[in-house]
C-alpha cells in the first residue's frame, strides 16, 4: 500500500479511527472473500473433472465450510454486510448505497 | 420464494444499470476518470487478477 | 473537451445539447462538457436515458460512462483508426437489444453435515445456474454469463436478442423463474448492447 493509503481512507469515511478501522477490514475481507470465491470454484472444477479422491473432497469441503462460516463471523463482526464485499459489483456497490427515495 | 420484494427488485435493476455504464460499452483506452476511491481500484484490480488466474 | 455518448450507425441521431461527427458510415454521438460528470444514480441514469432514445432510431454501441477527447480532431482520429472494428459490432448488434439477468440461489446457510455435503451442494446450485442460463440463451444470438458467488451461488448473463423477440424472452423468462424456487431472478431490458459492444466481451 502507498504512503497515501491511509488518506484515502480517510477521504472516503470520516476521520472516526473506528470507521477507518471498518475501512481497512472491508479491504482485507474483501481479499480474503474473493480467494474463497476463487478457491471454490477451483475445488468445484476439480470435482466435476474427477481428479479428486472422497477424502480430499471431504477435506477441501471442510476447509471451504470453516472458511465461509469464518468469513460470516468476521464480516458480522466488523459491522459489514455482505454487500460491502459484493464482488459482482466490484467497486461500484458504493454508489447503491446512495438510495433515492 | 420467487417472488422479489420491489425493494430488492429495485436494487437489482440498479445493480444491473450501474453494471453496465461502469463496467461495460466501448473502451477508450486511458480516457476514462471517474471518482472513485484509491481503495475500489485496488478492488478492482484484484478482480481482475482472479478473472485471469480462474481461467488457468 | 468532449464527453462521448455513442457510436451510432448513421447520421441524424444527435439533437441539441447533443452533437454528431461522421467518418464514413460511423458516427459518434457526443456533447461539448467542461468536466467530466461524478458518477452518481442519477448521472447513471440520465446516460441510459440518452442511449435509450438514440437507440429507439439506430444501432448504438454505448460508450463507458466517463469517456473523453480532447476535441473533435481527437474525436475523428479516434474513429477512423477504430472505424472497421466499430462498423463489425455495429453489425453485430444490428436489429438487437441486450436483457440481462441476474439469479441467485437462496443460501440457506443451514450448516453441511459434512465437507462432501457442502461442496455437492454448491456444485448442485451451479449446475443448475447453467442449465437456466441454457434455457435463456435459447432465445438470444450471443450470450455471456459469468457465475457469481456472492450472496449464494447465481450467475449474471447477458442476452443479444432480437428486437422483435423480446416479448418472446420475457416470457421464457418468467416460465423459467416460476418452476425454478430455488433462485431468486431478475430480468431488466431491453438495454443498448453494453455487453456486445467490443469484440472481446461478444466472444
Amino acid at each position: 500500500m502507498t504512503a497515501t493509503f491511509p488518506d484515502v481512507l480517510s477521504r472516503r469515511v470520516n476521520a472516526d479511527p473506528e470507521d477507518v478501522e471498518r475501512g481497512l477490514a472491508q479491504l482485507v475481507l474483501t481479499v480474503v472473500e474473493l480467494l474463497r470465491q476463487l478457491m471454490e470454484r477451483q475445488a468445484l472444477r476439480r470435482i466435476e473433472g474427477g481428479t479428486l479422491t472422497d477424502e480430499e473432497i471431504e477435506r477441501l469441503g471442510v476447509g471451504l465450510m470453516r472458511l465461509e462460516e469464518r468469513m460470516q463471523d468476521l464480516t458480522a463482526e466488523f459491522g459489514l454486510k455482505d454487500a460491502d464485499l459484493n464482488l459482482n459489483l466490484g467497486p461500484l456497490g458504493n454508489l447503491l448505497d446512495e438510495k433515492e427515495g | 420464494m420467487t417472488v422479489l420484494d420491489p425493494a430488492a427488485s429495485r436494487e437489482l435493476t440498479l445493480v444491473e444499470l450501474v453494471d453496465r455504464l461502469l463496467g461495460k460499452g466501448v473502451v477508450i483506452a486511458g480516457d476514462i476518470t471517474l471518482a472513485i476511491a484509491d481503495i475500489d481500484l485496488v478492488r478492482v484490480e484484484l478482480r481482475a487478477l482472479v478473472a485471469s488466474v480462474d481461467s488457468l | 473537451m468532449i464527453y462521448l455518448y455513442a457510436i451510432v450507425d448513421g447520421p441524424g441521431a444527435a439533437r441539441p445539447p447533443l452533437r454528431e461527427l461522421a467518418y464514413g458510415d460511423v458516427v459518434a454521438v457526443y456533447r461539448e462538457m467542461a468536466s467530466v460528470p461524478d458518477a452518481t444514480v442519477e448521472s447513471l441514469r440520465h446516460q441510459e436515458g440518452v442511449l435509450e432514445r438514440l437507440m429507439d432510431q439506430h444501432e448504438v454501441l454505448p460508450l463507458r460512462f466517463g469517456s473523453t477527447v480532447a476535441d473533435e480532431d481527437e474525436l475523428l482520429h479516434l474513429l477512423a483508426t477504430r472505424h472497421d472494428e466499430f462498423a463489425v459490432s455495429l453489425a453485430r448488434v444490428r436489429g438487437r437489444v441486450e436483457m440481462g439477468v441476474r439469479a441467485n440461489a437462496h443460501n440457506g446457510r443451514r450448516a453441511a453435515p459434512t465437507g462432501r455435503e457442502y461442496l455437492a451442494r454448491k456444485l448442485e446450485r451451479k449446475r443448475v445456474a447453467a442449465a437456466v442460463h441454457a434455457e435463456l440463451a435459447e432465445l438470444a444470438h450471443v450470450s455471456s454469463m459469468q457465475v457469481t458467488s456472492d450472496p449464494g451461488p447465481g450467475f449474471a448473463a447477458s442476452y443479444l436478442v432480437d428486437r422483435d423477440r423480446v416479448a418472446d424472452f420475457r416470457r421464457r423468462f418468467d416460465s423459467v423463474r416460476g418452476s425454478r424456487s430455488d433462485f431468486e431472478m431478475v430480468c431488466t431490458g431491453p438495454w443498448p448492447p453494453f455487453s456486445f459492444a467490443t469484440a472481446e466481451e461478444a466472444s
